[in-house]
């Protein structure tokens, strides 16, 4: 079948045909071969014996054997001695062995500041989640959170101050260094002293600066993040005065126009964004918001989209000047501002889908003060004053929260605040630059030569937790505590501040980033006790911060119950807005050629802005549109592919004026034409085993002088460049068999969607395809008590993988590395299937979890020889590790390919035994088996947290119930897409997710009798077909 | 095979053997345990016993 035949095909059909790569979608041949194996091809061609062992003579046999016994005894006799286990001599008070403790605390990430609960087992955190009763993230975190607990145990962190010698960096004692730095500090004379820091987010950090600066009084502090909301903010202050915009009630939007914005993947904090967008799509209540989303690459926020249309950023601002021009001429708005545009020509000109446009513009003039519109922070400042006056015009300031504002303690530096840095240190007028917890060397664009100008300073200091760029070109760097291991506080928000406490005193020799700076200021390095920032904390908040709290408790009693809860609550105003000032606005377009290349630099999902470069677990969480681990790459549409002539893994050459990068390509359904997506957080050096040399610095493409934006580059080239270069997807990898060569007499509704309208008219369509059950030979065992089940409402799943880390956090799931995921040896035992259907420039996108099933009649277990998987009375498929002989018998069963083989001890088989070093087995949660080579795995359901909930029950004479259990993927979701509990349990919340009229089962026709319900997902467009 | 070779190739395979007791294949790759941690809790920090406990308002 030819190409177009094909995609024809898939349009006309109505019910949708899904396919997961353009491999799939063109029958690409080996593809479809490998569907037939359960195993990927090369999978075991390391363990072949015809392969390794043929050819081998019978002496040479015997020889070798006789060396392996020899090599086997020396090796046996020299057992590594693991140490002894010792009861505690003197139990800490709060510790009861085999019970958890919880401390309550904030998370540092990012700048968002969630709050975090930090599970904690005889003193060793375990495992994070968020702060249930906290007001913003409402107990959930992100990925990011949640693998920030292997940064604490990562054996690379620095452990002692270095100082830079002739050869590379030597030992120093802490005072030794700072008496160094004290000296430089002083005699620093008229010179300045740069502070270089991210966002501050605490006030008593922020007054630690303070008097830092007047202690040396030529200090200057320049605070910057790679991706920023710098345009947002200067555009609010043009239209209302102040920089600190709103936060938006998503959760009440009827219609929401994101523009070039990724509210639920990356920007501003999408925990509290997902939540209260998926409050909005309830099968419950009926209730759906509509997502318009235009965009040029395909985004996490994209997938989730309703109607999503493709568009380079360079429009955007004619766009919304088009649209607001239309809707004055249909008279919903009354603006002439726009007079000069045209929606119709633009529609033409961009080649947008007109009845989608129009539906848009009805649904915003039907919803006037019920819609918002969104531009995405990579957008220049134009545009998102465009967006402001439009939703002004429509009323739908409505929609900005009067409860809650955002805080900005501190503006971030522009970029011409850097420029004046970098000048000083040119002209020799900087004395000491001090890297607060920052990398400005991998950060800043080259063409500001900052490392260079580096050399320059005679006292470079760089407080880090590990080696970096910019550590590399310091005199001093100085260790510091992990977030675990440090006091602090924040406020991003009217209304609360949170509280960071330390769970676990200092693992290694370091100091907390402001106990350093108060020492300094001290002058004196004797200054420095353990307790030194704690109680300059508690001081500032008795004598700044409780007076304004006007608590009727007494400090020393608010100070321990806010360090319990994890923050406090403020009486402070909500924000209102007056009314927009149009006056002197800038609403000139950036005049652009539409047929040429565009570069748009975007945040990684994984890793970010390479601040968790080191992190195992994030670059091996598939990218949630992508599914590539461990690599970035320039995604491009389809279309461009083909004017390239190039195909996945070809390497291209990237270039912006002078600025080059090769790089590998990935084409991405529904990117637009011409436009290349590159993201960010990848290529560090100097950074550690684990993230030096993963992927490529794309930073090398910024430019300090953007046209446009800071993040998009017009009139970019591309070019083949020769070679190639294997991206590590998983995205064919666990694919089930292709239903249109197997199976032809059964339709599988994997994926099963309807429409919100045909909901609406007929709420049990899904019924209709569900199969009938089989009789059975035997009679079926009786679950009259607890049987354990889960649901997943994929109405709410928007696929961004927060529940893989916390999968893989809670189950000591191993890091296998890209050479392993090449061969389909990954180890996650949650997977989240993305499918496309539709058009390879248009796709529609649907994300399915996938796990175990837990099935009543599970084939894995019928075909194990040993018995090593079996079924519990309570409905759990269950894996016996020491049992195990590694047939792969029941991975090659299991017809929803969710089983995991140990190919290796992937703990020493990873990065030189980096997990295996003794600091990074603290991290293990002690109530999970960690596996070894040659045993299978797959999800337990959090086996270990329903055993804990039963012994509780037991202790308490009172029954187990489903809702005392969360699963860790559960806990995890942001939008509380899961629901698990007992399938007999009728008043849960489970139960009706259980039994809902949308909920259906994974190939349900093998009558397997899965437990996992998936509630049908339902598209809010304007037809009742999809 | 002839006496000397025999006792050559015996001396050799119990020196590499020998060798490879004191330094393992291991030696080659990076030493992550350079120190032994300890590990201490704070005891200015706060702890809960539950998830789900709030304590002031």
């Amino acid at each position: 079948m030819s190409d177009n035949r094909e995609v024809n095909s898939i349009q006309n059909n109505p019910d949708p045909n899904y396919w997961r790569s353009f491999e799939e979608l063109y029958r690409n041949e080996k593809t479809l071969k490998a569907r037939h194996h359960e195993f990927a091809e090369g999978v075991t061609d390391d363990f072949d014996p015809n392969e390794n062992l043929s050819g081998i003579s019978r002496r040479k046999f015997l020889a070798l054997l006789g060396a392996s016994a020899a090599l086997a005894g020396v090796a046996c006799s020299d057992y590594r001695d693991k140490g002894e286990i010792v009861p505690y001599n003197v139990k800490p008070e709060e510790i009861i062995l085999g019970r958890p403790n919880f401390y309550a605390s904030t998370c540092t990430a990012c700048a968002n500041s969630c709050g975090i609960l930090i599970k904690t087992r005889e003193g060793r955190p375990i495992k994070v989640d968020g702060n249930p009763e906290h007001p913003v993230n409402q107990g959930k975190i992100c990925a990011k959170g949640q693998a920030n607990i292997l940064n604490l145990y990562d054996p690379e962190r620095l452990q002692q101050p270095l100082k830079k010698s002739s050869t590379g960096f030597d030992n120093i004692e802490w005072k030794k260094a700072d008496s160094d730095i004290i000296a430089s500090l002083s005699m620093a004379g008229s010179k300045e002293i740069a502070i270089v820091t991210h966002t501050i987010t605490s006030p008593t950090f922020l007054k630690v600066l303070e008097d830092f600066k007047a202690k040396f009084p030529t200090t200057k502090i320049y605070s910057y993040e790679l991706f920023n909301s710098s345009a947002r903010n200067s555009a609010w202050t043009k239209c209302y005065g102040s920089g600190n915009f709103p936060l938006i009630k998503w959760n009440e939007a009827k219609v929401i126009l994101a523009l070039e914005s990724d509210f639920l993947g990356v920007e501003g904090n999408r925990v509290e964004n997902s939540r209260m967008f998926a409050e909005g799509r309830d099968v419950n209540s009926k209730s759906f918001n509509r997502l318009y989303v235009i965009e040029s690459s395909m985004t996490l926020t994209g997938m989730n989209a309703d109607y999503r249309m493709r568009l380079k950023p360079e429009a955007q601002f004619a766009f919304v000047m088009s649209l607001i021009n239309e809707l004055n001429r249909k008279g919903a708005i009354s603006a002439s501002i726009a007079s000069n545009y045209s929606l119709d020509e633009f529609v033409k000109k961009n080649n947008l889908d007109k009845e989608r446009v129009n539906h848009l513009l009805n649904d915003l003039i039907a919803n006037k003060g019920k819609a918002i519109i969104h531009a995405g922070d990579l957008m220049p400042e134009n545009v998102h004053i465009a967006v402001n006056i439009l939703n002004e015009l429509l009323g739908n300031k409505n929609l900005y929260r009067t409860d809650s504002a955002s805080v900005n303690l501190l503006n971030l530096s522009s970029l011409d605040e850097v420029k004046e840095l970098t000048d000083k240190m040119r002209n020799n007028q900087v004395a000491v630059v001090i890297h607060l917890d920052c990398n400005p060397v991998y950060h800043f664009p080259n063409d500001l030569n900052y490392k260079e100008l580096l050399t320059k300073v005679p006292t470079v200091v760089t407080l880090t937790e590990r080696m970096n760029e910019t550590a590399q070109f310091s005199s001093y760097i100085l260790p510091l505590n992990h977030n675990f291991e440090s006091w602090g506080d924040s406020k991003t928000r009217t209304g609360v501040i949170s509280l960071q406490q330390p769970v676990i005193a200092p693992l290694h020799n370091t100091r907390q980033k402001e106990s350093i700076l108060l020492t300094w200021i001290s002058t004196s390095p004797d200054t420095y006790t353990e307790t030194l920032y704690h109680d300059f904390l508690m001081k500032n908040w008795e004598t700044n911060i409780y007076p304004t709290l006007k608590s009727r408790i007494e400090f020393k009693q608010l100070w321990f119950g806010a360090l319990h809860d994890g923050f406090a609550l403020t009486n402070e105003a909500g924000q209102n807005f007056s009314s927009i000032n149009l006056t002197g606005l800038n609403l000139t377009e950036t005049k652009f050629n539409s047929e040429a290349m565009t570069l748009v630099l975007r945040e990684s999902y994984q890793v970010g802005d390479g601040r968790f470069a080191n992190n195992g677990w994030l670059q091996e969480l598939p990218h949630p549109v992508s599914k590539i681990t461990w690599d970035n790459y320039a995604a491009i549409s389809h279309n461009t592919a083909k004017a390239l002539d190039v195909q996945n893994d070809d390497l291209v050459e990237v270039s912006v004026g002078d600025r080059k990068l090769t790089l590998p390509v990935f084409i991405q359904a529904g990117n637009a034409d011409n436009t290349i997506t590159i993201e960010l957080g990848y290529g560090r050096e100097f950074s550690g085993i684990v993230a030096s040399g993963v992927g490529f610095n794309a930073n090398t493409l910024l430019s300090s002088k953007p046209e446009f934006s800071q993040w998009v580059y017009t009139n970019a080239t591309i070019i083949k460049a020769g070679g190639k270069y294997p991206l590590a997807s998983t995205q064919e990898h666990h694919a089930f068999d292709n239903p249109r060569i197997q199976d032809l007499h059964l339709k599988r509704h994997i994926i099963q969607e309807g429409t919100v309208a045909l909901y609406e008219k007929k709420s049990d369509f899904i019924q209709e395809h569900r199969p009938k059950e089989l009789e059975s030979v035997y009679t079926p065992f009786q679950y009259n008590e607890m049987k354990w089940g889960m649901a997943i409402d994929l109405n709410k799943c928007l696929g961004c993988g927060d529940c893989i880390v916390a999968c893989n956090v809670e189950n000591n799931v191993p890091v296998v590395g890209k050479d392993q995921v090449l061969k389909s040896r990954e180890m996650q035992w949650l997977r989240i299937d993305r499918y496309y259907s539709g058009s390879p420039d248009d796709p529609r996108v649907s994300m399915q979890p996938m796990l175990c099933q837990h099935c009543d009649q599970a084939p894995c277990e019928n075909v194990c020889p040993v018995v090593a998987t079996t079924h519990s009375p309570d409905g759990l498929n269950q894996m016996v590790y020491n049992r195990c002989v590694g047939t792969r018998y029941c991975s090659n069963n299991c017809p929803y390919k969710v089983r995991r083989f140990n190919f290796f001890n992937f703990r020493d088989h990873f990065r030189d035994g980096y997990q295996e070093s003794s600091i990074l087995t603290l991290m293990f949660n002690p109530e999970v088996t960690v596996r070894s080579r040659g045993v299978m795995e797959k999800c337990t359901f959090c086996v270990q947290r329903i055993e804990e909930a039963r012994s509780e029950a037991a202790r308490k004479g009172i029954p187990i119930k489903g809702t005392d259990v969360k699963t860790a993927c559960q806990e995890a979701c942001p939008t509380n897409a899961i629901h698990f509990g007992d399938i007999n349990g009728k008043d849960s919340e489970f139960y009706k997710y259980r039994n809902h009229e949308l909920g259906y089962y994974v190939l349900e026709e093998l009558n397997v009798r899965p437990n996992v319900t998936y509630i049908a997902k339902l598209r809010n467009i304007h037809t009742e077909e999809l | 095979m002839d006496r000397k070779k025999f006792f050559l190739s015996a001396s050799l395979a119990a020196a590499g053997i020998a060798l490879f007791k004191y330094i393992p294949f291991t030696s080659a790759r990076k030493n992550f345990d350079s120190k032994k941690v300890e590990v201490k809790i704070n005891p200015l920090a706060v702890s809960r016993k539950k998830v789900g406990e709030k304590n002031v308002g």
